[in-house]
């Protein structure tokens, strides 16, 4: 099942082409979109939810075609925008009943929803200050309650971890994946950092120059083909490297003490191979794990 | 280079830093902390935009307010994100070129140069007001390295750009920190500053927590003794067995089906040298094993979100070359 | 607390994490009102707003107090105390509701500025348009709603008095004919007090727009106002010379000109000051609205000027120079 199907989609601004002849499929579940500056991701994200005209192609997000019923599509998602933007004026609870109410929520039912939202966000007393006096955590926070308060099924985070200190963004990190597991709620989420799109997503979409390059479950896309390992030891040590090359490894990177290798099918017994040839070459092993391929090589290999 | 003795600042009721005293030696730091930690009012002290109120700061041995003679060796990102849209990529580099002292013989030069060096020479000649965002982040860091200064300073410089960019700029760090300049980092995005450097400036509440390398750091915090974790198929056997080691503080069952064991203690090295003896001797299988909270990430969490305490030096198991001399607050 | 769950019986922890919302979703044709009305109430929060409401009441009060005093004395002209009504013959009180329309002025003005200045620019101070353009809100609903709520707040005020003296004269002066002798007088009110709200309402709707900050709209706007004054009146003293009885439609031709004209023109009213300065020669200085379609054209071409910028302007995608 697609929450969003796009069917060679190209997109202008002016002269420059930002969408190229896009053709992919959004699942359910949460989704990260990846891409490098440029790519046309934001552009992507605006066009979905009908805000600008595709020049060619088109599709349709949530069962709307977001070339014609753009309005339909903003009553059914939520968007949670990288730049900072609030209503002037309001305080938090106010702006987050004010949002339901613009998407269509009685009244009473939009104020019921602002507190219950804002208080799923972690907002506590703070809510009822005006939206001006409040740290960049916050605005990221009540930026999210005003994307989800009119219960949309699926939503849109662009940065969402913007600005945050680390405690921030791991609270943050936490809320995406809650509500992207297990509550029904469908996300797709933009963004530059690798590590905030592994912790909340199942599947990626890869962009670059305004096409995908790339998309598919991460699980999937990390397997190598091979039996590779990743290796940390106290001390970078050289022997311990020819040693396990003596014993059918392959070393296939080496950043300080950190090592990565490729070793042959048959072996059966990782963690003896391991611990031998650190026993034989005096070396003394931190971690060890099965490598696969990491988010940032599947990024990089696919933009360049 | 930059030393700190003492150094508050407050502004009004409000405190900025509290009786911070360090020093910044070549290579490359990491000024760490949340929100409102003093981060900023740090490094306004250390670009010499403030004064202390009390204690000194010195940069270069000497201070740097308002003098002219620290800021032609300094360089300077700040985090803001206003910038000149009129101005093309080439002029501004090349206005703060002028600005920074360069002279006019070499100044086209170096304005190349650095523009080259941020991967920015395709662009170098289109307003400003066009950028991306991770453009505006490279042609500012091309601004704060045009003088070839000694001293870089730069705050949250990876904001806004993506893995690509990233890549960039940490590489320019790198050769930076290798050819024995000082680079002061201030950020948020942990896992990025670990691939950058091992050495922290932690802050919390204006006062600093701790300074060092993070493995040093790591050790110190008893309160939180290393877990490590361990996959295997025997993994209720090994659980046993290591529960028979004295420096063993807990092993715990990842469920009724123990495909994992993790452990605490307060003696890693030992447990690392010991851990391959008893797999061999035992024939137990393992497939992976790792350490999650030893990194930035868990220090600066059990440092920050923790009651201050006073951190022992846990000498009863500490093997030889664990060291507790780093500087304590 | 517990909650039911069919099959399961008692869960005695509720489950307080996100739940969905299903409920009611209304569809598009009140988004504008939403708009309006959330502006409307940022105002009527602002004590300054009421102060000069109150203060707006005024004019109504005084030429209220004025009809009283005369209707007490009847007989004895009251001529130094209003000589314009003693020589009114007829629309006397269309004239009354006239002038305390025109001392309201300058306090419908400020009010203007108050919510007005604000509507637009403070949005884009503060990148608003991002949240209401990502709800099912297009630009025309969001216009609309922001023009409605300045132009709903003018008229109150200078329709709320208006509506009170209305209803004193009506007890009071039924008997000399109020209601009989000018029987479209409800209407005209309505009518009139209306003008200003509109004019104020799509100028500072377009120039708000525009600005980034809410002073600088108003700033913007008041200077455009006192500067077209200015300009206007230069130009008639050039063309007419000091005579106030000549040159009316060109010293109508002002943002406030325009305003007092028309209502002129919609009150139906001439005003006579009897025994006026020697110096121009005149016995009486007579003032006949001004041509009202020259006025009506002026007008609505400065709304539609207005709401036109202000469409213009709104926009919350932005566009990446390539």
């Amino acid at each position: 099942m697609n929450v969003a199907t796009i069917n060679n989609l190209t997109v202008r601004y002016g002269a420059k082409t930002a969408i190229e002849d896009l053709t992919a499929d959004i699942p359910e579940g949460c989704v990260g979109l990846l891409g490098p500056n440029g790519a046309g991701k934001t552009t992507l994200l605006k066009t979905l939810m009908g805000f600008l005209k595709p020049a060619k192609g088109g599709g349709s997000v949530m069962d709307c075609r977001f070339d014609t019923q753009g309005l339909r599509i903003r009553q059914l998602t939520g968007l949670m925008p990288e730049q900072d933007c609030h209503i002037p004026g309001l305080s938090a609870v106010e702006f987050v009943a004010y949002a339901g109410e613009l998407a269509g929520m009685p009244r009473e039912q939009a104020m019921r929803r602002s507190h219950e939202v804002l208080e799923y966000a972690g907002l506590g007393e703070a809510r009822y200050r005006p939206v001006e006096t409040y740290s960049t955590g916050m605005k990221q926070r009540i930026k999210l309650a005003q994307a989800l308060v009119h219960g949309p099924k699926l939503i849109f985070l662009d940065e969402p971890t913007n600005g945050l200190d680390p405690d921030g963004r791991d609270e943050m990190l936490a809320l995406v994946r809650d509500i992207s597991h297990g509550k029904g709620v469908n996300v797709v989420v933009s963004s530059h950092l690798l590590p905030d799109i592994e912790r909340t997503c199942d599947t990626v979409i890869v962009m670059a120059n305004g096409r995908v390059v790339e998309q598919g479950e991460i699980s999937t896309l990390k397997q190598v083909a091979q039996k590779q390992v990743a290796v940390e030891l106290r001390i970078a040590s050289d022997e311990f490297v020819s040693a396990l090359e003596a014993r059918g490894a392959r070393l296939l990177s080496a950043q300080g003490s950190h090592y990565r290798f490729a070793l042959m099918d048959h072996e059966d017994d990782i963690g003896r191979l391991l611990f031998e040839t650190a026993k034989a070459s005096g070396a003394q092993i931190r971690g060890f794990h099965p490598a696969l391929r990491s988010l940032e090589d599947i990024f990089l290999e696919a933009v360049q | 280079m930059i030393n700190l003795q003492n150094a508050s600042r407050w502004y009004g009721q409000v405190l900025g830093i509290n009786d911070i005293s360090c020093a910044i030696e070549p290579g490359i730091t990491a000024l760490l902390g949340p929100n409102g930690a003093g981060k900023s009012t740090m490094l306004k002290l250390v670009t010499g935009q403030l004064r202390p109120t009390t204690g000194c700061v010195t940069v270069f041995e000497e201070r740097p307010f308002a003098n002219p003679r620290v800021f032609r060796r300094m360089g300077y990102t700040p985090e803001m994100e206003n910038s000149y849209d009129d101005l093309t990529g080439y002029e501004y580099v090349d206005y703060l070129a002028t600005l920074s002292g360069v002279p006019k013989t070499q100044r086209k030069t170096a304005v190349e140069s650095a523009i080259e060096r941020v991967v920015m020479t395709a662009n170098m000649h289109r307003k400003i007001g066009g950028y991306s965002k991770g453009m505006r982040q490279r042609i500012k860091v091309a601004q704060a390295i045009v003088h070839e200064p000694e001293l870089l300073i730069l705050d949250e410089p990876l904001n806004g750009l993506d893995p690509v960019g990233r890549h960039e700029v940490s590489t320019l760090l790198h050769d930076y920190g290798r050819e024995g300049r000082t680079v002061l980092v201030s950020s948020h995005i942990l896992y990025e500053v670990e691939q950058l450097t091992q050495r922290i400036l932690l802050l919390n509440h204006g006062r600093l927590l701790a300074q060092g390398s993070i493995r040093q750091i790591r050790d110190l915090i008893d309160a939180h003794p290393h877990r490590i974790e361990i996959t295997s198929t025997d993994a209720r056997s090994l659980a046993r067995d290591l529960m028979g080691l004295p420096y063993i503080l807990s092993a715990r069952l990842d469920g009724p089906s123990a495909t994992k064991v993790e452990v605490e203690t307060r003696a890693p090295e030992m447990f690392y040298s010991t851990l391959p003896e008893i797999a061999l001797s035992n024939g137990y299988r393992i497939t992976a094993f790792s350490s999650p909270d030893n990194n930035l990430e868990a220090v600066f969490r059990y440092l920050v979100t923790d009651k201050p305490a006073q951190p022992k030096n846990h000498l009863v198991f500490a093997p030889a070359e664990t060291a507790g001399e780093e500087e304590q607050p | 607390m517990t909650i039911e769950t069919p099959g399961n019986g008692h869960q005695p922890i509720a489950d307080l994490s996100y739940r969905n919302y299903d409920g009611p979703l209304k569809t598009r044709r009140f988004r504008w009102w939403i708009v309006a009305l959330a502006n409307m109430r940022l105002t009527i929060r602002k004590k300054a707003f009421w102060i000069v409401a109150s203060i707006a009441t005024l004019p109504y009060i005084f030429q209220g107090l004025s009809l009283y005093i005369q209707s007490m004395t009847e007989n004895a002209p009251m001529m130094h105390f209003n000589p314009m009504l003693a020589a009114q013959t007829e629309r006397t009180f269309a004239l009354s509701f006239f002038m305390a329309f025109n001392g309201q002025m300058l306090w419908l003005f400020i009010v203007a500025l108050m919510c007005g200045a604000n509507s637009i620019a403070a949005d884009n101070q503060t990148n608003a348009l991002l949240v209401y353009l990502s709800k099912p809100v297009t630009k025309w609903d969001y216009l609309i709603g922001k023009w409605m709520s300045v132009f709903l707040t003018i008229w109150f005020v200078a329709l709320a008095p208006a509506l009170i003296m209305f209803i004193y004269c009506m007890l009071s002066y039924s008997g000399d004919g109020f209601l009989t002798k000018e029987p479209t007088l409800f209407l005209r009110m309505i009518v009139a007090t209306a003008i200003p709200a509109f004019l104020h309402a799509s100028l500072l709707v377009g120039i708000s727009a525009w600005s980034k900050t809410g002073r600088m709209a108003g700033a913007a706007y008041a200077a455009f106002f006192f500067i077209t004054s200015a300009i206007v009146s230069v130009a008639a003293i050039i063309r007419f010379g000091m005579n106030p009885a000549k040159g009316t439609l060109m010293r109508h031709l002002t943002v406030e000109g325009v305003m007092q004209g028309l209502a002129q023109n919609v009150y139906g009213v001439t005003m006579r000051l009897p025994k006026f300065s020697k110096a121009f020669e005149m016995k009486e200085l007579t003032l006949s609205p001004p041509n009202p379609w020259i006025l009506l054209a002026v007008f609505v071409a400065l709304c539609l000027i207005g709401i036109a910028a202000a469409r213009a302007r709104i926009r919350a995608v932005e566009v990446v120079r390539g």
